[in-house]
Order: C-alpha cells, then sequence, then structure tokens
C-alpha cells in the first residue's frame, strides 16, 4: 500500500511536470486548448445565465443562486479536466476500443494509479477551474455568504464527490466499449457530453419523482443543482436526509459500481484481447 | 546460464469470438439484437520452452498466431487453456512484478510520448519503471551510444522517421534492463539501413548482456541473420523448431549453383534448371542425393564455363514453399 | 430503372455507413440517443416550470415552445452538421477520398446521410415524432404552409451547415494539433448562438436580434421558428439565402486554397 502511494506521487509528479513541459514548448497550442475549455463552459452556462436574467431567476432559484450552481458546475468540469484532460483517461471508451489498453498493460504499476495519473494537467488544464472559482467567488459576493473553515471544506468535498460521480459514470457506460470496441469507442464522449450540457439546469421546478431521479440514478443533479442546493442551505423537496450524506452515497454507489464493472470488462478485455488497434489519440 | 528457463508454455490454447457479418440488409437488423458470432483458434495446444539467453525467431504466416503468443507471454491476453510461465511467474497474476523484468515491443506501436521529445519518454519510463539514478543514467549512455541517438534525444517523437522512431522506442525498451524481450515485428516498414542497425544491435545486446530474445518477423533472411533457433509456426501449432540449416534440411535441402558459359548451356544431370538469362544459367540440386565431388565432376565435363557460384536456396523460398505444403495440406483436409 | 454509375456511387457510400453503424449491438448506439433524449426531456421540463410560473415567453406560447424543442431534437443532425471532413484531415484518411471517382464534398455529404442522418432518423427521430403527443407535444406544423416552407428553410439550413463545416475543415488543417481545440470551441458557439438548444425569443430582444441575423441563427433558430409559425417566414429563408451565397463562397475558396496542404499532411 505505501509503495502504491509513493508509485501515485511519483506519477503525479511526472505527469505534471511533462504538463508543464509540454505547456512551455507548445504554448501557442496549450495556450488555444485552455482558450477551447473555457470558451466551452462558458457556452455551456450562458444560455442559462441568459435566462436568468430575462426571467430574473428561475427553477426555484433567483439570479444570484443560479450564478453559484453555474460556477459550482464549473469547479466540477475545472476538476475533472485537472486530473483528466490528458492521454484521453478521462475518455476511457477511446483507450479501451482503440485497444490502447495494451500500452497500460505493459506497464509495471497497477492499473487503478495509471488511470487517476496519466491525464493530469495542472497547467493546461486547469482554465475551467480557475473560471470556476471566479465563478463562484462572484456569486458568494453576491449572495453576501458568510463563509466558514467548514463550508468551504463542504465546498471542496462536494466538487469532488461530484467530480468522482462524473468519472465513474463515464468509466460505467464506458464499459460497453469492452464488447463492442468500434460501436462504443466514443461513448464516453456522450456521457461527458450528457453532464456537460444538463448540469447548467436548476431541477427546482420539476417533480420530486424526477427530481429524486436526477440525483441517484440518472445523476445530472449531482454534479451542481443539488449540491449547491446544500451549499446554499436551500431545501431539498425529495428529502429530509442530510444532504451531504446522501451525496456521499451516490459518490460512493457509482464509484463502487465503475471499479467492479471495470475490472470485469479488463478480464474480458484479457480474455479476448481488443479486435482492433488504433493509435490515434494517444499520447 | 541457457540450462534456466525463461520461458514456458505447457499446452497453450487460445480461442477468440469473431462477429460474422454478412453486409446484407436484413442481417444488419438481426445483427442490431443478437450477433453471429464465431469461433477462432489462434493457438491449438502450443507447448514450448526457451532458455535463458537465446536468441529466438518466432515465424509464421499471417494469422498464426505469433502476437497472441507475445500477448499471452507479456500478460495482456490471458491463455483459454493451458499454463504459462515467463521468468518463473504467471504473466496473467505476476503482471506488475513480471513487467519490471521484461521489455516488449511492437513494431506498429510506439510506447514514446508523441508530443514530447524523446527524453521526457525516457524520463517518463524512469519514473514509472521506478529505475534508480545510478542504472539509468549508465542505461542511458549505453543506449545513446549504441543506438547513435544523440541526435533525436531532443526531437519531438512526432518530428522522427520510422526508423528513427524505431530506435528510439528501441532504447526505452532497454532502460530498465530486461532480462528478457519481446520484439513483435521489430524490422516492419524499416529500410535496408534501418533494418542492418536494429539487427546488429540486437545481435549484439544478446550476445554482450546475455539477453534473452524473441522476435517476430515475415522476413526471414532478417530472422536468420538474427536468431539461432527457428520456431514456425502454422494454425496455432508449432511446425518446425530448430536451426536454419535443418530448416533447410526438411525442405529437401537443395542447394543452388549459378553458371555463366561463353557457348552452349550445360547439360546438368539430376539438376533442375530454374532460370536462364543470356550466358547465366541457374540450377538446383538436392545435397542429400548428390555430394560435391559429384557436383564438381559434373561441371568438369561441361567446356564453355566462365563462372561458377554455388549458394544456399533463400530462406525466403523454403518457407514459401513450407507454407504453400500447410495450405495444400490444409485444403486436401478439408 | 438502373442507376447511373454516379449515382449507384453516392447510394452504395451511403449505404455502407449506415452498415458500419448498424453493424454492431443496438444497445451501444442507443446510448447515445438515450442522452439526446435525456437532454430534451429536461429541456420540456425547464420550459413546463417556466411557464407555471406564469412568466411572459415573448409573445410565444408553451405549446409552440415545446414544438419547437422536440423539432430541435427531431432534426438535431440536419441542425447541427458535423461532417468528416475536420475528423479525416487529422488522421490523414481524406487522400483515400480524392481516389473516389466523385467530388469530395459528395463524399462527405453522402457519408453524413449514411452515418448520421438515415440511422438517427429511424431510430430516433421517427420514434420521438410518435410519443412526443405523450409528453402533450404537438408535433406538427402550425398551418400546412408553415410546414413546407419550413421544409424549404432546412435544406438551406443544412446547405449552410456543410458549408460552415467544409469551411472549418479548412481553417483546421492550418490549425495542425490545435485543431481539436478549435473544434470544442465551435461546437460549444453554434450549439449557443444557432438556437437549437434555447430559442432565441427566450433571450432579451436585443440578444434574440443579434443572434438570429448572424449564420449560425440561420442555422436552427429559422426553420424551427417557420415550423412553430412565430416569424416571418420571407424575411428568415431571404437571410438563410443570403448566408448560404456568401459562406459557400468563401468555403469554396478556402477549400480550394487548402487542398494541396490536406493531401500533403494526409499522405
Amino acid at each position: 500500500m505505501v509503495d502504491n502511494f509513493k508509485t501515485l506521487f511519483r506519477l503525479y509528479f511526472i505527469y505534471a511536470k511533462m504538463d508543464l513541459l509540454w505547456f512551455l514548448r507548445d504554448l501557442r497550442y496549450c495556450l488555444l486548448f485552455i482558450v477551447g475549455d473555457v470558451v466551452s463552459n462558458l457556452a455551456s452556462v450562458t444560455g442559462v445565465f441568459l435566462l436568468a436574467m430575462r426571467f430574473e431567476g428561475f427553477g426555484e432559484m433567483n439570479q444570484a443562486q443560479l450564478l453559484f450552481m453555474l460556477g459550482y458546475g464549473s469547479l466540477v468540469n475545472g476538476i475533472y479536466g485537472l486530473f483528466f484532460a490528458n492521454s484521453n483517461t478521462g475518455m476511457i471508451s477511446r483507450i479501451i476500443g482503440r485497444g490502447q489498453l495494451d500500452h497500460y498493460m505493459i506497464q509495471p504499476t497497477p492499473f487503478w494509479i495509471q488511470m487517476i495519473t496519466e491525464g493530469v494537467a495542472p497547467f493546461t488544464g486547469s482554465g475551467v477551474l480557475i473560471m470556476g472559482i471566479a465563478l463562484t467567488s462572484y456569486a458568494v459576493v453576491k449572495l453576501e455568504l458568510v463563509i466558514s473553515v467548514w463550508w468551504i471544506c463542504k465546498l471542496i468535498i462536494s466538487v469532488i464527490c461530484s467530480a468522482i460521480v462524473i468519472v465513474s459514470c463515464i468509466y460505467i457506460v464506458s464499459y460497453l466499449a469492452f464488447y463492442a470496441p468500434s460501436a462504443a469507442e466514443e461513448i464516453s464522449m456522450v456521457v461527458q457530453d450528457m453532464f456537460f450540457s444538463l448540469r447548467s439546469y436548476p431541477l427546482g421546478g420539476i417533480s420530486i419523482f424526477l427530481q429524486s431521479l436526477f440525483c441517484t440514478a440518472i445523476p445530472i443533479g449531482i454534479v451542481a443543482w443539488f449540491p449547491s442546493m446544500i451549499l446554499l442551505e436551500k431545501q431539498i423537496a425529495f428529502t429530509k436526509i442530510n444532504g451531504l450524506f446522501i451525496l456521499w452515497m451516490v459518490t460512493a454507489i457509482f464509484l463502487t459500481t465503475a471499479v467492479s464493472l471495470f475490472c470485469k470488462g479488463l478480464k474480458h478485455y484479457r480474455k479476448n484481447g481488443s479486435p482492433r488497434y488504433s493509435s490515434f489519440g494517444r499520447h | 546460464m541457457k540450462d534456466k528457463i525463461a520461458l514456458q508454455l505447457s499446452h497453450v490454447t487460445k480461442i477468440y469470438t469473431q462477429w460474422q457479418r454478412s453486409g446484407k440488409i436484413k442481417d444488419v437488423i438481426k445483427n442490431l439484437f443478437a450477433p453471429e458470432k464465431r469461433e477462432l483458434v489462434a493457438l491449438d495446444d502450443l507447448s514450448l520452452t526457451i532458455h535463458q539467453g537465446e536468441f529466438v525467431a518466432y515465424a509464421g504466416a499471417n494469422g498464426a498466431g505469433k502476437s497472441t503468443t507475445i500477448k499471452i507471454l507479456s500478460g495482456i491476453l490471458q491463455p483459454s487453456q493451458g499454463q504459462v510461465f515467463v521468468l518463473g511467474m504467471n504473466p496473467a497474476k505476476q503482471r506488475i512484478e513480471l513487467m519490471k523484468r521484461i521489455g516488449v515491443l511492437f513494431g506498429q506501436r510506439t510506447e514514446l510520448w508523441w508530443d514530447h521529445p524523446v527524453i521526457s519518454s525516457y524520463e517518463w519510463k524512469k519514473a514509472v519503471w521506478n529505475i534508480s539514478d545510478e542504472i539509468y543514467e549508465k542505461t542511458l549512455k549505453e543506449v545513446v551510444e549504441l543506438l547513435d541517438l544523440s541526435d533525436i534525444l531532443h526531437t519531438f517523437s512526432r518530428e522522427l522517421s520510422l526508423g528513427q522512431r524505431m530506435r528510439a522506442d528501441l532504447g526505452m525498451m532497454l532502460l530498465h534492463r530486461p532480462e528478457l524481450i519481446f520484439l513483435d515485428e521489430p524490422t516492419l516498414g524499416l529500410d535496408v539501413l534501418g533494418k542492418r542497425q536494429m539487427i546488429a544491435f540486437l545481435k549484439r545486446i544478446h550476445q554482450e548482456n546475455k539477453t534473452t530474445i524473441v522476435v517476430t518477423s515475415h522476413d526471414m533472411d532478417d530472422l536468420e541473420e538474427m536468431a539461432e533457433r527457428m520456431i514456425l509456426l502454422s494454425k496455432g501449432k508449432i511446425a518446425f523448431d530448430g536451426d536454419f540449416y535443418k530448416l533447410r534440411e526438411v525442405q529437401g535441402a537443395c542447394s543452388r549453383i549459378q553458371i555463366t558459359v561463353s557457348g552452349k548451356a550445360p547439360v546438368m544431370e539430376d539438376m533442375n534448371c530454374i532460370s536462364s538469362e543470356k550466358n547465366v544459367y541457374e540450377y538446383e540440386f538436392d545435397t542429400q542425393k548428390m555430394n560435391m565431388a559429384q557436383v564438381l565432376a559434373l561441371l568438369s565435363k561441361q567446356p564453355d564455363i566462365r563462372d561458377i557460384e554455388i549458394k544456399k536456396a533463400p530462406i525466403e523460398e523454403v518457407i514459401a514453399n513450407l507454407y504453400l505444403s500447410w495450405k495444400r495440406e490444409s485444403i486436401n483436409n478439408q | 430503372m438502373k442507376l447511373k454509375p454516379k449515382q449507384s456511387g453516392i447510394f452504395a457510400t451511403i449505404g455502407i455507413c449506415v452498415r458500419q453503424i448498424f453493424d454492431g449491438s443496438f444497445l451501444f448506439v442507443a446510448g447515445e440517443y438515450m442522452v439526446h433524449f435525456l437532454k430534451f426531456f429536461i429541456l420540456i421540463l425547464m420550459w413546463k416550470s417556466l411557464a407555471k410560473g406564469g412568466v411572459d415567453l415573448n409573445g410565444m406560447t408553451l405549446s409552440q415552445l415545446l414544438t419547437y424543442t422536440l423539432m430541435a431534437s427531431v432534426l438535431r443532425q440536419q441542425l447541427e452538421i458535423v461532417t468528416g471532413a475536420t475528423a479525416s484531415l487529422w488522421e490523414g484518411s481524406i487522400v483515400g477520398r480524392y481516389l473516389r471517382p466523385m467530388p469530395i464534398f459528395t463524399s462527405f455529404i453522402t457519408e453524413t446521410i449514411g452515418r448520421w442522418w438515415i440511422p438517427v432518423w429511424l431510430f430516433y427521430s421517427l420514434p420521438m415524432l410518435l410519443i412526443s403527443p405523450l409528453f402533450g407535444i404537438n408535433p406538427l406544423p402550425s398551418r400546412a404552409i408553415d410546414g413546407l416552407l419550413a421544409l424549404v428553410s432546412l435544406v438551406l439550413s443544412a446547405s449552410l451547415g456543410f458549408a460552415l463545416d467544409f469551411l472549418f475543415a479548412s481553417i483546421a488543417i492550418r490549425l495542425k494539433n490545435a485543431c481539436w481545440a478549435a473544434n470544442q470551441i465551435r461546437e460549444a458557439i453554434s450549439a449557443l448562438l444557432s438556437g437549437a438548444l434555447i430559442p432565441f425569443a427566450m433571450f432579451s430582444d436585443a440578444v434574440g436580434t443579434v443572434l438570429s441575423w448572424l449564420p449560425f441563427g440561420s442555422i436552427a433558430n429559422a426553420p424551427l421558428s417557420i415550423y412553430i409559425g412565430t416569424n416571418q417566414a420571407g424575411f428568415l429563408i431571404g437571410l438563410q439565402l443570403f448566408w448560404n451565397i456568401v459562406i459557400w463562397w468563401i468555403s469554396v475558396i478556402i477549400f480550394k486554397k487548402s487542398e494541396e496542404r490536406m493531401i500533403s499532411f494526409g499522405g
């Protein structure tokens, strides 16, 4: 276990260093990538923001609360980008579907370490995170929230949980790529797109049944709306249980499912191999 | 050293499942819900032992099971049946430990980081394999010198030619000083000079470091130049295992003689004329039926000889004839 | 009736692309359709929730808004055209398309129709139209003439989508490694500015007007607005014609200029 953690930090260090070197060497491209991420995130929140302006808030949230939710969503997107932006580790169906798992199998490190370290991009993948921090901070000031250390801890934990749910869902659905590498090669993209395009909508005005559905089985609400409601200390209609507890439980269930399905898929991969190989997008 | 076993496959069978597609519209609809499958035997009860320090050529026609064997030996795939031991370890269960001691290189794939200079990929390898500073520095110096990498060490991998990329990949594979290396088609696509460099390097590390090497290729001349032992695979089974001399014997042990004359065509009894162009004639003869003294006696009877050249049958042709005979056998068995 | 070689080439390309998409298990293709359905579902929940609050939808009725969102989802492939041009440039497979006996644009358009239009129409759009009444949505146009005009507008919209895609591919070849970042920006901006996600009528008047004048606005906002009968069809179709002429003209010129670079990059 100690060895694994040593490996984990050694790899985080080398990947962070490689990201910095890439940033310094290919500055023009890297800046365009960062701008691409930020513009893309900005576009995904602008629609809802314009609606909020036009209708002075909606979905049982006012303008400032909606802005906080959009900022929170950006923070989650930023964390996802920070740890999974490089090498398609956040788009695992591409790695599986293109037969590139072979490259991971010849490395003398456990898979989980490879998967959570290889995508880390503290320099080229942090644009959205910075944007998220700025948006959230602005919303906090507008809302005149009283910030305590515990509140900041809750925010950090919630953001990490939301990011874990996104990655877990991507891995759960990408499990299909073990069985249909060609057809499901881009399925991670579909799931990622689902979260990033739907996370911006407040679920306040919809039925309690749908709210609970979107915060459990189809966890779109978990990546922005639900944790924002917890952090803004607003009443969540569908439950009286502590919101943070629900968030942790949902995260734990999705993470466990993702890990067990990935292990099952890996077993299948070792048994059947990949019928195709493409180096496209590798490294 | 050669008494120690480097790897062992015991009764290994590997079966793949393939989806079948007819391409007809009605079948497309059927395939949406219940795709048709068939089983394909890639390795059929294969048993094989390779000792430490051996340089083994592993060859066979397309689809014979070469890459499958390499993938099983390196823990990427698991056999459907049978047991595998590499350096005394089970690749499926002791993958991490094994990877620290072996090196794998697939000719059509690269482990280099595309948007980084070669040296960054080497530093990455040092971190992932946890290579000590001392070994890293020493090995890096060696591979840079042996593979002539100094000019490309600071070049982006994406800007390397295929030959340069292969050299850089090979250098990277050796950084952790593997005891056993698997090379799947390392010379594929390389030009003549690239191949020469690659072969010379592999022979050198085999001789100097006593590294066990298993190499697959379709280029039989390359394999003959590199390896001491040849394992030929046909339909997932070993069809031949021995040295190249023995392989020629299996195929009729034919040698060739090229005769240049100034006048009439020579009359060479018990020999097959396989080509003639202007005054140059090429004959093939069986060395088991006709010894060299008989060949020379026959030549002495020819009046107009200007030049002669005796050579072995090209290994490419020997293998091609073997593949052809297996193909005919397979058709006859059906 | 026997097809001319040119036509049979087009149909063969469309056919093989359709088969390629569906030559696996349906489950894997269905995943993408589920996400699109979810997007549609959440949007209609939002609109219903807004309408329940009694807000002014800029003269649009809830029924029109729902029909707009339904048709945006049903026609999403025609309203968000992304051909294989950029990806083939990146992969280097564009050279193969130059070896086919058909114009390069035809090649990409037929592949798009086979790979995305037909499968999505059969397995997503058609079922969505059939089940839409269950969500309380009327899938029909406001008037028959609006439906016909929306069809004309849709053709112009798809044509404009192809022109913009080819223009983007020609620019992308110059960006090399950064082409994916550019693609990301393009997809994000076009989703917002085309009106496919949120109708322009839902924004403030000034924002809505500016967006509808842009070329992106001619892609989704125009046909969908005509379909639900909220805007002047003549003006929108005229604007679409204008943008078609301008963008195709620029696109062809830049594409021709980039052709040599495309082939040498691919080869």
